[in-house]
């Protein structure tokens, strides 16, 4: 007994990959504020009603007409419908980053089933799978998205979900391919196909979770992306529709001529947008320098 | 390198080709498609009108069908057939509004550039001091913020609050009144807005590359043999440096052509996004396809053009 805990000793104390990854990512002071923003803005998102007893929709039916600035009683002032700023502000961001969530579960599935298929089978299968991936990265997403969610005219949020996370897989595939391509011909794959382990048990088990690392850090960033694609089109009226309140279109409304002279209108909703990316970026490019210490920061 | 680009164009037509397929197909399944050309309609118009106006527009065969005839008429009559709104030539249309986008687009371009590769010069020289950090931040806020906002943002700022500059009506380029004053006054918060998004990443992407190639050893070897340190940054370190970012360039293009179409529609310059948006709330399906070929296939030029010039700058890759 005591010989054996004497050889431990002289190991290096044993470290998971998750406590690693803490340990590098804690040292980052970017990626820490990029939780913490992430860590408040969802907090806020789901205690919305908790923290604004107001309803984002409820009228003041004094202040109708003229904006007011922000006070004790409407932290963000008010809008030219006499609304409270700050409840709208927040359950648009409830609607922006559930939005930003689902769109990047739609796309980071659609992409590693596809680049999983495409990596792993390789030969012609990878070819005419990667030509339509080519297509579809030559079209300016935005525009594509923007396009195809005006045709289809239906402004319900599970239906932009859906178009967004539909039309921005591609660049997903991509990367888990190029993962799967390199991950394929690893010892431990031909041990396990060695050992009689069928297609779907290599892919499911042994290849998309050591291709994971990149795809996480594709996903945190695509919620930052699906969040400005998201307001974007809002902006345009050609997503989240009034009155449910959205960044984008409070954005829209602020730019009514009635409005112009209420800068803090403007400048609100664009800020929260703005932090909003960034923090999921920060978190983003915190994760892959902690998950893969190879990998260089652009 | 001849039979590099070659091959590379070779490539270029099935790619050209899937874009229209592609472009072609989510044009017409989205849902509400037809239905919606007719909503134009007046109300009194009879079922047989519907079918009459369907069968005229082609409508009614299935979407290959139609596509087929799309590209025949193109590859033939090199025609993008005509608009539902007013029945004039899609390529007319485009023509007319393309140089105004490309105006916009091509000046901030130059801009961006002529800022963001000197700034991150000196931020890298002096990484991780003040400079270096304001620097950074800049980049950061452009990069996060929508190019919209920022649009907006500056029209309230010197439009409506200052009353400074223009908020809008930037003529197209065959207006007969040309007075070059007028014409930059109006520029200028457009281009400033394209230039102040995409300085960001540019800034990012040079400042690290030229963070790293200041830590080679062949920069070292120059300083040791005594050539003076501008030469040294800017003719060692900034040419090497310069070699990844070229990359960007054909990434670069889609971003800058969304943001065109947003900054045309809020200072209401009558450019290709202008055009392009019209013509999606109008469902004028010809324009529409015209509009979206043409932004894929700059955007897969951009592409193209990125992998050539980063073969012509760099000697070591050779594409066999």
């Amino acid at each position: 007994m005591v010989e054996a805990v004497r050889l431990e000793e002289d190991f290096a104390p044993h470290v998971s990959l998750a406590e690693d990854s803490w340990r590098r990512f804690s040292r980052n002071p970017l990626a820490l504020l990029g939780l913490a923003l992430v860590a408040i803005l969802v907090l806020s998102a789901i205690f919305a009603p908790f923290i604004s007893h107001a309803d984002p929709d409820a009228i003041d039916s004094a202040l109708i007409g003229t904006p007011t600035l922000p006070s004790a009683a409407h932290w963000f002032g008010t809008d030219v419908d006499g609304r409270d700023y700050f409840t709208r502000a927040l359950y648009g961001g409830r609607i922006s980053l559930e939005v930003g969530f689902v769109a990047m579960l739609v796309a980071i599935f659609v992409g590693t089933v596809y680049g999983s298929i495409a990596g792993f089978y390789g030969g012609v299968v990878d070819a005419a799978l990667m030509r339509f991936v080519d297509v579809m990265l030559s079209f300016p997403s935005f525009f594509l998205i923007l396009t195809v969610e005006a045709l289809t005219n239906q402004f319900s949020i599970v239906v932009i979900m859906l178009v967004i996370g539909l039309l921005s897989w591609p660049g997903v595939s991509r990367l888990v391919r190029a993962q799967i391509l390199s991950l394929r011909e690893r010892d431990f794959v031909v041990a396990a196909t060695a050992t009689g382990a069928n297609d779907r048990r290599i892919i499911l088990r042994h290849l998309i979770p050591n291709a994971l690392a990149p795809v996480i850090v594709a996903a945190t960033l695509a919620i930052g992306d699906n969040i400005l694609t998201e307001s974007g089109l809002s902006y345009l009226g050609l997503g989240v529709q009034a009155p449910t309140p959205s960044w984008g279109n409070m954005l829209q409304k602020a730019l009514d001529p009635d409005t112009l002279s209420a800068p803090w209108l403007i400048a609100i909703p664009g800020l929260l947008i703005l932090i909003t990316v960034l923090a999921f970026n920060f978190m983003g490019e915190g994760l892959r320098e902690a998950l893969d210490p190879r990998s260089k920061t652009l | 390198m001849a039979t590099f680009i070659t091959r590379r164009l070779l490539g270029f037509i099935p790619l050209l080709l899937g874009i229209s397929v592609i472009s072609y197909a989510l044009i017409a399944l989205a849902p509400g498609g037809a239905a919606g050309v007719l909503s134009g309609m007046s109300r009194q118009s009879t079922e047989a009108d519907r079918q009459l106006m369907l069968h005229n527009l082609g409508l009614d065969k299935p979407w290959y069908v139609q596509y087929f005839y799309w590209l025949g008429n193109l590859l033939f009559h090199h025609s993008l057939g005509t608009s539902y709104i007013d029945g004039r030539p899609v390529i007319t249309k485009i023509l007319e509004k393309l140089p105004v986008t490309l105006e916009v687009i091509g000046l901030s371009f130059l801009l961006t550039l002529l800022i963001a590769i000197p700034v991150a010069v000196i931020a890298a020289v002096y990484k991780n001091t003040f400079i270096d950090h304001v620097v950074t931040l800049i980049a950061f806020v452009g990069y996060g913020a929508p190019v919209f906002w920022v649009a907006i943002m500056l029209l309230e700022f010197f439009s409506v609050q200052l009353r400074w500059l223009p908020a809008g009506g930037l003529a197209d380029m065959q207006s007969t009144h040309f007075d070059l004053g007028e014409r930059i006054r109006h520029l200028i918060l457009p281009v400033a807005t394209l230039t102040i998004v995409g300085m960001a990443s540019w800034m990012r992407y040079q400042r690290s590359a030229m963070i790293e190639v200041l830590g080679e050893d062949y920069i070292r070897t120059a300083r040791a043999k005594g050539l003076p340190w501008q030469a040294v940054v800017f003719k060692h370190a900034l040419r090497n440096a310069l070699l990844p970012v070229i990359t960007l360039l054909g990434l670069f293009l889609p971003a800058l052509l969304t943001g065109a179409y947003f900054v045309e529609t809020i200072y209401t310059i009558p450019g290709m996004g202008y055009l392009a948006l019209n013509a999606v709330f109008e469902r004028d399906y010809p324009t529409i396809m015209g509009t979206t070929m043409l932004s894929a296939i700059m955007v897969a030029f951009g592409n193209l053009f990125s992998d050539v010039a980063y073969a012509v700058v760099d000697p070591r890759i050779r594409y066999g």
